[in-house]
Formats: C-alpha cells, structure tokens, sequence
C-alpha cells in the first residue's frame, strides 16, 4: 500500500471581486495526482503563485481542499474521526521556509520541540521528555546547551535545524519541506539538506519537497512534479525530467537556472513573459501565453497529463508518446 | 583608467557592545562598461560596501575607518553635500533586491520616473523620454503602462521600472545590491539578460552584488569573494569560478548544488559565517577551513598577487 495517494486534488478560494457582491474564484490546485511510497521523496517545483504552497498546505489539513481525495496508508483524511485526526497530525509533519517566523520567539527551544510530545501524549514525564529532547537535538546536529536558550540567539541554519527536530519529535512518517533551504546561505543550505537525506536512511522519512530550486530539488528528489498556475505539466523521475524535460515550462525553468547557460544556449531566445495572475488563468493550455510553440489548439483546449512512458506524465498537446 | 576605484577601504560598525570593522581593507577597481561582482554570504560586508561607495551610510552607527573612494576621478570624501547629491543617483544609482520598498505605493510609476529626470536631467524631464526609458527596459505598452500604480505591477516589472528610474539619470555605474533574489528565476533569467543588454548598450558599468554562484557565473568579467569584511579572493570570474585557489571560494562552490550532477551528498561547509563581534583571529576563515595551519589562527594573512590580475589572502595556497 501507498503511504500517500492524492487523486484529482483541487483547491478553490474564493475571493472578492470587482464589482458589489461580485464573486470570484481564484483556482489554486486543479486536478493533481500523485503517490508517494515510504523512504522516498517527491520534488514539487513552480514559481509563485502556482499553488505549490497551498497543496502542502491542504496535506497538514491547514486547508481543506474543495474537491478530491486524499488517503494516507488507504484512508481518506478529510472523513477521519478524532482520534484518526489526531494520530495523522502526528505522522505528518511540516518543516517551513522561514526559521524566524516559524518558531514562537518566547519558547525556549526545548519548549518549542517538547510540545509536540506533550499535545500527543507520546510520554508524560518530564525527565524522560527532557532526555528525548536532547537525543532530537543531537540528532539535528545542535548540543545539549541548546536547550535552555531562544530562538533569537541562533543563526538561521541553526533554527532551521530547531525546526526540523520540532518536526522529528512526534515520530513523523512523511515530511512537507516548504522551500526548507530557500532563505539560507549556500554553504550552511548543503548542511541542511545533508541532514534531511541522513534522516530520510535513518526514519524511513518521506518527504514532499517544495522549492524552486531545480538543483536543489534534483539533489534530493526521487520523483518530480513541475506545477504550473494550479496544474501539474510534467510529472515523473527527477533524473530524467531534468536531464531530458519534455514539457516547454520544463524546459524553460531548466534553461533559466543561472549558470547552467551553455555556449550552445547562447541563442537561446530566453524566458519570455511574466507568469499570469492565478486569477486570471489564460484559456487552454495555461502556459500558452508564454509558450514558444503554442499553436492555435493550445489556445482553445486544455491539454491532459498523459502518458509518454509508462512514470512519466506531460500535460502537452504538442509531445508524443515515446516508445 | 578606472571608473571607480576603491582603496583600502575599512567600515565600523559601533553598538553598545563595542566598534567591529565590518570592511576591512578592501580594494577594487571598475573600468568604464565593465560588469564587477562582489560575491559573498550574508554578513559579509558586501552591501555595506556598495553603500559606502556614495557615502549612503548612516553614521552613526556606522563610520568610515580609512581608505579612499574615487569615481570618476572625484574623491568621494572630500566631497561637499551638494556635489555629493549630485552624484548619488547621477553618476551612480542603485537598485536593490526588493523593488515593492522603495516604490512609492502612492504615485504612479511615470510621476516617480519623472521624478528622477527633473533632479538629474531637467531638459529631458518629459512624457516622451519616460516612455523612451520604459522601452529601453522591454516593458510592453509603455504608454499605458506609465499610469499604473506599483501594486498593479507584477514583482519582475516593478524590477524594470526601478532599472528605468536608475537609467534616468544616464548613470556611468549602476550598482545592483541582489537585483533578482526576491523574483522567480524565469523572470531573473529576464532582468539578468537585460541588465547585461543595456549595458553593452549604454556603456555603463554594472556593480553586481550576489550571493548566487550561478548569476555571477552568467554575468560578470571580474569577481571579488568576500568573507567576514574581507576580500579572499579577486580577478577574472572565469579564472575564480573555474578554478578557484582559496578555500573559501573552493568550499563554496562544492557546496551548491548544481543541475545536472545528480544525487550525491553535498560538500558542507562545516559551522557558521561568524558574526561582526566574534570573528576569529588571524585568518577569518581558519575556524572552518580544512587547510588550516597553526600560522593561520595568529596573524591575518595578506592578499597576495596569484599572476594576471588574480589576488588570494591564503598563505598556504599562495606562498608569498
């Protein structure tokens, strides 16, 4: 069985619109599937605005999705009873962008990481909760003197790392890392992701990885989904979307990485557009705004993710079935 | 001879606690229409520096331990208030990370580009030469565009509208602090290739700040690596980035990870960048280098020439 299996998620707000009483939906997530196996992580990447962050954000049932369905180990979570509820809060757990805003400023750290303990249950005294939260932080790399401090006498990596064994304390399977690395210096953000993939061997941690960070997501990702305005556009092995990407968005995230411009890109004619408001997403193919191929069928009919190999998924008129 | 040049340059930083010299001795030229980078990490003096070079700094907390900066022949200290004015904004403007902060949200975008002319170029503070501006920097329909307020713009066009109004006034170096940091990278490849076209187009110097390895690689002719205030490294970016001589460089470059090289576990580099209070003695770097030496906690080590314009501050890469 699947750890997570999501079918034909969509997530609709609705928000206020120009007129008096005037009503409007901005569609955030529109019809993404994917599984997710034990030990393994899936890559999510998009730019702002495409609805990557809402999707994680409906995994931890911080949003409730208007449509579709999610089973974590076969059960649906949106018709769980309590005690269900509460034992999925445990087993999935989220690790943000920003270690500033992420932990509350007047915990000390071994408040912030001993609370999910206590909430859960999973022990009650207070010597043994201690010891547990010292075996967490030794883990995440930080020393027992971490404990009695706050989170304003650390350095960013080193909240991140507060962050994540916060996460770790309620024994979680699956991991959502929204854009985890996204606001560290490089050298402390290869710490970082160091740490997650030791803790992925050692937990038989999966992980959602959100970032829009190809190199990053290519480091670390086993699967690999490309999100676009609310739709995923190719979905499939990491390895192969990046050394081969099928879909035109693919293809142009990928050329856009700085420093991996070639002598051969140099007539490249480069990214072109700004990425559409979510609320006013174009009509049938929703990168034909921006596509270099886009033909007169893109304008009118929304292209399907379909098969070109048996894993691999692109949502494109214009790409063939391989054999 | 050099647009700007910098000469030994040292900043302090004064709080409750004491004075740190946050930049210290630190060197560097830019000829006319050449495009510089000042790589480093957060902390590492690097924005400091670009504001300092337009004596932008407030002092206190901050004051100015020594050196010199000439731009176009002018040395910038001795400068009185007016001619000081007349530079910053003139010869050099600035743009930085997040375009949303220094756009007014009240005014319409035209009115702040005008704004910007009638200070620095009052026989051309017209319609025509704002739309002209709005051009030169791709954004489509100008002439409507001109009438928008900030919040109808999008991040990477709010960016452009910041270019046009650092291009007003015909600057001879425009100084980029992170320029594409806050933007999606489709959009960051968009205003990278732009700033690279106007300036071969304009022939303005172009002073890029980043602390992304990738863009520098994209943009720059030559390089300066900063660490904790210091300069470590410094010459050509095709010589620096491909074949880095100290540590540091080498260290972070093995860090990042790059498209293409698969799964693999990444080349940390161990610790933290040290705060302003607490650098280490000697070496700056010494506490996470795996070169390190017994010398190299007792005395900081001198840049030292590397051949063809390369200077390297590491005493056991380059041996003096």
């Amino acid at each position: 069985m699947k750890l997570l299996e999501v079918q034909e998620l969509e997530i609709r707000y609705r928000v206020q619109g120009n007129g008096f009483r005037e009503r409007r939906y901005l569609q955030a997530v529109n019809q993404v599937s994917f599984e997710l196996d034990r030990g393994r992580t899936i890559g999510l990447v998009g730019e702002s605005g495409c609805g990557k962050s809402s999707l994680a954000r409906s995994l931890v049932l911080l949003e409730e999705p208007t449509n579709g369905e999610i089973r974590y180990q076969g059960r649906n979570i949106l018709n769980m009873n309590r005690a269900e509820r509460k034992d999925y809060r445990r087993s999935v757990q989220m690790i943000f962008q920003d270690p500033y805003g992420s932990l509350n400023p007047k915990l000390t750290v071994e408040a912030s990481v001993a609370e999910g303990i206590r909430l859960q249950g999973l022990m009650t005294k207070p010597d043994q909760i201690q010891k547990e939260v010292i075996r967490l932080l030794e883990k995440v790399g930080l020393d027992a003197s971490a404990t009695k401090r706050y989170p304003r006498q650390f350095s960013g990596g080193q909240r991140q790392r507060i962050g994540i064994a916060r996460a770790l304390a309620v024994r979680p399977e699956l991991i959502v890392c929204d854009e985890p690395v996204s606001a560290l210096d490089v050298s402390v953000q290869a710490q970082v992701i160091n740490l997650l993939r030791e803790l992925q061997t050692d937990f038989q941690l999966s992980y959602l990885f959100i970032t829009h960070d190809l190199a990053v997501v290519e480091n670390i990702s086993h699967e690999l989904m490309v999100m676009y305005l609310g739709q995923i556009v190719e979905q499939g092995p990491a390895k192969k979307i990046i050394s081969q990407p099928k879909h035109p968005y693919s293809q142009m995230l990928i050329a856009s990485i700085p420093g991996n411009r070639t002598e051969a890109d140099e007539n490249w004619p480069g990214s072109r557009g700004d990425i559409p408001s979510p609320l006013n997403v174009p009509p049938g193919c929703p990168f034909h705004s921006r596509c270099p191929l886009a033909e007169e069928r893109c304008r009118l009919e929304r292209p399907l993710l379909k098969p070109i190999t048996p894993r691999h998924h692109v949502a494109c008129h214009l790409v063939a079935t391989e054999d | 001879m050099a647009l700007l040049e910098v000469h030994d340059l040292s900043i302090e930083l004064s709080d409750r606690q004491g004075t740190y010299r946050i930049v210290d001795g630190l060197s560097l030229d830019i000829a006319p229409g050449e495009s510089f980078c000042l790589i480093g990490e957060s902390g590492s003096g690097k924005s400091v520096t670009a504001l300092s070079l337009t004596r932008l700094l407030p002092s206190p907390p901050f004051s100015y331990a020594g050196g010199e900066v000439r731009i176009d022949n002018q040395d910038v200290f001795g400068l009185d208030d007016r001619t000081l004015r007349r530079l910053r904004g003139g010869k050099v403007s600035y743009i930085f990370q997040d375009p949303v902060a220094y756009l007014n949200p009240v005014h319409r975008v035209g009115t702040q580009i005008l704004e910007m002319l009638k200070l620095h170029r009052p026989e051309k503070a017209n319609q025509e030469r704002i739309v002209e501006l709005l051009k030169l920097v791709e954004i489509p329909a100008p002439e409507l565009r001109l009438k928008d307020y900030p919040h109808q713009m999008s991040g990477g066009m709010l960016q452009r509208v910041m270019i046009a109004i650092a291009l007003a006034s015909e600057p001879l170096l425009l100084v980029a602090d992170e320029p594409t940091t806050a933007l999606d990278v489709t959009v960051q490849e968009q205003i990278l290739r732009l700033l690279e076209k106007l300036r071969r187009q304009l022939g303005m110097a172009v002073l890029l700040i980043s602390h992304n390895l990738g863009v520098v690689h994209d943009f720059a002719d030559r390089v300066a690596v900063m660490y904790a205030g210091q300069v470590v490294e410094y010459g050509k970016a095709t010589e620096v980035l491909n074949a880095p001589q100290h540590p540091y460089t080498e260290a972070l470059l093995e860090a990042a990870p790059r498209i293409g090289s698969g799964q693999h576990r990444l080349q940390a580099i161990p610790g933290q960048v040290p705060p302003p209070h607490s650098f280490p003695s000697g070496c700056r770097f010494h506490t996470r280098c795996n070169l390190t030496e017994p010398s190299c906690s007792i005395s900081v080590p001198p840049l030292h020439p590397a051949g063809d314009g390369r200077m390297v501050r590491c005493p056991i890469r380059v041996p003096s």
